[in-house]
């Protein structure tokens, strides 16, 4: 069975650029969104098989990038609903554990922030895409963007800064 | 600890994740058979992406990045243009809107298919008149198409307005969002 479609061999190289240039980034901003390893892997990588199967009109949108993050972001948000209502609340008890997160305290407090927070966290933070950008990816105005990172930071402030206090000034309050 | 401090330690921790490589999904377990099927495919993607990326790599000096470069997300060919969707919004607006006028208008993801990766067109018009203002709140939750029309302020740096969401192909209105 053709996984791959029928394109030509001179798509290949055109495509596999793209993909080592950006798979990196893709995967991490859909794991901030996902909140699993393996449902972003999954998402990442069945975004791409899209954009392959698609390359001849995908290739040529100004920003391929934008189109698989987003079909990426949409997919792990629906698989995870789909794998929720089936294991319920099984998920940490189940097999195949995730690598080692550099920074457990900031997964944590991520992974606590509603999904348009996680949303804007990975597109402002993780990526480094500006509000305009942002908000053209997930269809909301650049001044809610704001609100909700805005708000996803002061959420990821409240969870961190009971972590740090032993390395902070002891007068520091910050509620 | 302030927010760009926090913004700067979310960075380096998810910047320093290394993504899964060929060797991780073979690994992968097998408790989702839906996604066998994906991995598999993406396994036999992978091949193809090596050999085609060694020999691209090689040939290029500065591989693209992200960057973030991202444009909006582009329209089918088909669609009507920008112009077009900015007169169908105007058209569109609520008659309580008093002298509605274009604040930006780009294509988007439509906010009432959040699953759906067919953009939309999205026009926020600037107004003022006898239209509600959004009840607090109103930037947590999804919008519906069935929500009546009603003026966000932006964050409070832009005039008062609301986003028009129109059909891509033919500029129906299928609802407001903010």
């Amino acid at each position: 069975m053709a996984v791959v479609g029928t394109h030509s061999a001179a798509a290949e190289p055109a495509f596999a650029e793209f993909f080592e240039a950006t798979h990196g980034d893709v995967f991490r901003a859909v794991l901030v969104v996902a909140r699993d390893w393996h449902v972003a892997e999954d998402a990442t990588a069945t975004a791409y098989l899209r954009a392959w199967e698609r390359w001849s009109n995908v290739g040529g949108y100004p920003s391929p990038v934008a189109w698989v993050i987003r079909v990426a972001m949409n997919d792990s948000v629906s698989f995870w609903r789909r794998a929720r209502r089936l294991v319920g609340e099984l998920r940490p008890n189940l097999p195949g554990g995730e690598p080692d997160f550099p920074d457990p305290d900031v997964r944590a407090a991520v992974d606590g922030l509603p999904l348009r927070q996680r949303q804007a966290i990975a597109l402002r933070v993780v990526l480094g895409c500006d509000a305009k950008e942002t908000a053209a990816i997930l269809g909301i105005a650049p001044g809610t963007v704001g609100v909700h990172l805005s708000r996803a930071l002061a959420g990821c402030r409240a969870t961190l800064t009971p972590t740090n206090r032993s390395t902070e000034t002891e007068g520091e309050n910050d509620g | 600890m302030d927010e760009d401090v926090v913004a700067r330690r979310i960075h380096a921790a998810f910047a320093a994740v290394s993504p899964p490589t060929a060797a991780l999904r073979s690994e992968h377990h097998p408790r989702r058979s839906t996604a066998a099927i994906v991995v598999l495919s993406s396994i036999a993607l992978f091949a193809i992406v090596v050999l085609g990326a060694v020999a691209v790599w090689l040939n290029s000096p500065c591989p693209p990045g992200i960057g973030c470069a991202l444009a909006p997300p582009t329209l089918a060919p088909e669609s009507i243009t920008r112009e077009q969707a900015i007169a169908a919004a105007i058209r569109q607006a609520p008659s309580s809107m008093t002298d509605p006028s274009v604040d930006w208008a780009t294509a988007g993801q439509n906010p009432f298919e959040p699953h759906s990766s067919t953009p939309v067109w999205l026009v926020r018009l600037k107004g003022s008149g006898k239209l509600p203002t959004c009840a607090p709140g109103y930037v947590d939750r999804i919008p519906s198409p069935s929500d009546a029309p009603c003026l966000d302020n932006d964050l409070g740096k832009a005039p008062y307005g609301l986003v028009v969401v129109l059909d891509p192909l033919t500029g129906d209105l299928l609802g407001w969002g903010r």
